[in-house]
């Protein structure tokens, strides 16, 4: 277990997590911006979540995959727990951050690790936590660019992740793509390159 | 240099050039800032808008590239090739496909302002960009694994391009090397910022090579860099430094064509001479209606930006090719309109400024359906209809209106308030 936890990297996620909670209690947190004339108003909150997800891909990606798939532990599932656990903490955070007005978006960042965490979760199966990282640095740039909606207050209905903070239409659909995350990291394994560990 | 076949192969920039072509070209045809005006340093600025997605792509693909290499452990052993020649052969497929994706979006914005060859200047200035975001890229990927370099690559350059613009101070942007707020008919690229970007995108290039290839030891590589770094960012800063959020000058004022008839001259930019002569005679036709109204109307009507025009001329913009007859009346009599005043707080007499643009509008002969839809609908905080004080002005003397407008113009440069009857009409 201590050699898990060494190999993930855990110091480096815990240290992931107090620098986005430390930066959404910033005032440049809640900073938005419409960097793109067809693209959605973003807070820069959203750009800080993708911390503690990309540390999460990076810890799981530094396994050696070979020797892990004949482990007697299911490092498999430790990996999701690990997945979970981290994103958990800094979303319960982040929103008890905001309840406590230390962070104005606070629940901005809360529903945008669980969106990337989704998102890592869905693309693991066909490209491994290697490249999976980059998924919701895509997603969120695609919301950037083009996820503008009626208005600059409105994003388009898949840019959801600029929707208000209390919208709770993009809360259950958060919650949906986090589901099917979960679901098919658990159904389906990624093929192995047999390629070192990218530490 | 690595071959076509194994490079479509093995490396992302080729397989997302299709897809990225398409969207590039997509985006740049829903810009919403068309270049109308036929000018082809507008139409490419505004093409380079793709940059702030584009320069994201290649810096992914860029750290992909040094990705490969570091994990494959290619990077630090021995070769035959330099590392600048293995470099060189891993980015400049990247590069090139993501200045193809910028020549497409720029292609887009030259076809709809119907104009030909693009501004060589800003495509130099994509280039040295995408060269900065690949360096860049290529060393994350050499110094972090793929699943930090990717995302950090992607957001880092977006943040850089999209988001240092929205931030203040505004010249900040023309440090980032991508002018889409560039330019107007009567302006051009300013060279300060060109020169500003070029100096910040090397010490990008300057910083990542020292990261990557510099001294063994790791605080002098760091500290070597972030010295490069700092160095090019200060040099670019007093070079922008108090510029206004447009990385422009005035345009070159020997490029305008100049004619001049029955004592009018009116000089206007090559893209408007296919409507020059039409703008002489509407400009002749205003002046007269000026001159009949007893409003001092100048003998010469220039193009040129404002702070260039000569002393005693009408500098207008006749923007867009799909303006009317009544539309370039009302042009004309915006120019005629005093300049904002600076006000700490903000000018308090706007209203006179409603109240000339549209005495200026009627007496050039602008439509009554022209004047009720640009000047129409009520007046201000209980102030009389600026079409009411049109008619009043037209019903009054000479005198009156003089001294009218004297007052007008007195009222627009206040910045506290003033009596009202200094701008109603009365003898």
């Amino acid at each position: 277990m201590s050699l898990w936890l060494h190999v993930r990297g855990v110091p480096a996620i815990v240290g992931a997590i107090a620098l986005t909670l430390v930066g959404l209690a910033l005032p440049g947190s809640a900073v938005a911006a419409t960097p793109s004339p067809a693209g959605a108003t973003l807070a820069a909150a959203c750009f800080l979540a993708l911390a503690v997800p990309v540390a999460v891909g990076w810890g799981c990606a530094r396994g050696d995959p070979q020797l892990e798939s004949v482990s007697g532990r299911p490092i498999h599932l430790f990996d999701l727990l690990l997945a979970a656990l981290a994103v958990g903490i800094t979303c319960i955070a982040a929103l008890a951050m905001r309840q406590a007005d230390l962070a104005l978006a606070g629940s901005i960042a809360a529903r945008a690790v669980l969106v990337y965490l989704g998102f890592m979760l869905l693309a693991y199966p066909l490209a491994g936590w290697r490249v999976a990282t980059i998924v919701p640095a895509i997603y969120l740039l695609a919301v950037a660019v083009i996820g503008g909606g009626e208005d600059i207050n409105h994003p388009a209905w898949w840019a959801w992740i600029a929707a208000d903070g209390g919208d709770r239409a993009s809360w259950i659909v958060t919650i949906v793509l986090l589901g099917a995350g979960i679901g098919a990291y658990l159904t389906v394994r990624p093929r192995r390159s047999g390629l070192p560990a990218d530490d | 240099m690595i071959r076509l076949r194994t490079a479509v192969r093995v490396m992302p920039v080729f397989w997302f050039a299709i897809p990225a072509f398409l969207f590039v070209g997509w985006y740049a045809s829903i810009e919403p800032r068309f270049p109308a005006d036929g000018y082809p340093v507008g139409a490419t600025a505004a093409g380079t808008a793709t940059l702030a997605f584009v320069g994201s792509f290649c810096a992914a693909c860029a750290a992909w590239e040094g990705s490969r290499l570091r994990r494959a452990r290619l990077w630090d052993a021995p070769s035959v090739r330099s590392q600048a020649t293995i470099a060189l052969n891993a980015l400049l497929p990247v590069v090139l496909v993501a200045l193809v994706a910028v020549l497409v979006a720029i292609a887009v914005e030259l076809v709809r302002a119907g104009i030909g060859l693009p501004d060589l200047r800003l495509i130099a200035m994509t280039t040295l960009d995408l060269v900065a975001f690949s360096v860049a890229g290529f060393a994350a990927g050499l110094l972090l694994p793929f699943a930090v370099a990717g995302p950090l690559a992607i957001v880092a350059s977006f943040i850089w391009l999209a988001f240092v613009p929205a931030i203040q101070p505004v010249w900040l942007r023309h440090l980032t090397g991508m002018f889409r707020d560039c330019c107007g008919l009567a302006q051009d690229l300013a060279p300060r910022a060109l020169i500003a970007s070029s100096i910040v995108d090397l010490g990008i290039i300057g910083a990542a090579a020292l990261l990557v290839a510099g001294p063994a030891l790791v605080a002098r590589r760091v500290g070597g860099a972030f010295a490069t770094l700092a160095g090019a960012g200060v040099a670019g800063v007093l070079l922008v430094g108090g510029m206004t959020y447009a990385p422009t000058i005035p345009r070159d004022t020997a490029l305008l064509e100049c004619r001049t008839d029955g004592g009018v001259t009116i000089c206007t930019w090559p893209e408007h001479r296919a409507r020059a002569a039409q703008l002489a005679r509407i400009v002749a036709t205003v002046r007269a209606g000026w001159q009949n109204a007893n409003i001092d109307a100048p003998s010469l009507f220039t193009e040129a930006d404002p702070t260039v025009a000569p002393a005693g001329a009408l500098a207008v913009g006749f923007i867009g090719v799909s303006y009317t007859e009544d539309d370039i009346i009302g042009a004309l009599a915006t120019g005629m309109l005093p300049a904002d005043p600076n006000c700490p707080t903000g000018a308090t007499g706007g209203i006179a400024v409603m109240d000339l643009a549209a005495w200026y509008a009627a007496a050039g002969g602008m439509t009554p359906d022209g004047l009720r839809e640009q000047h129409g609908g009520a007046g201000l905080g209980g102030y009389p209809e600026p079409l009411t004080v049109v008619d009043q002005l037209r019903a009054a003397t000479p005198e009156t209106r003089r001294a009218w407008m004297s007052r007008a113009e007195q009222v627009s440069q206040a910045c506290t308030d003033w009596p009202l009857d200094l701008i109603t009409v009365h003898p």
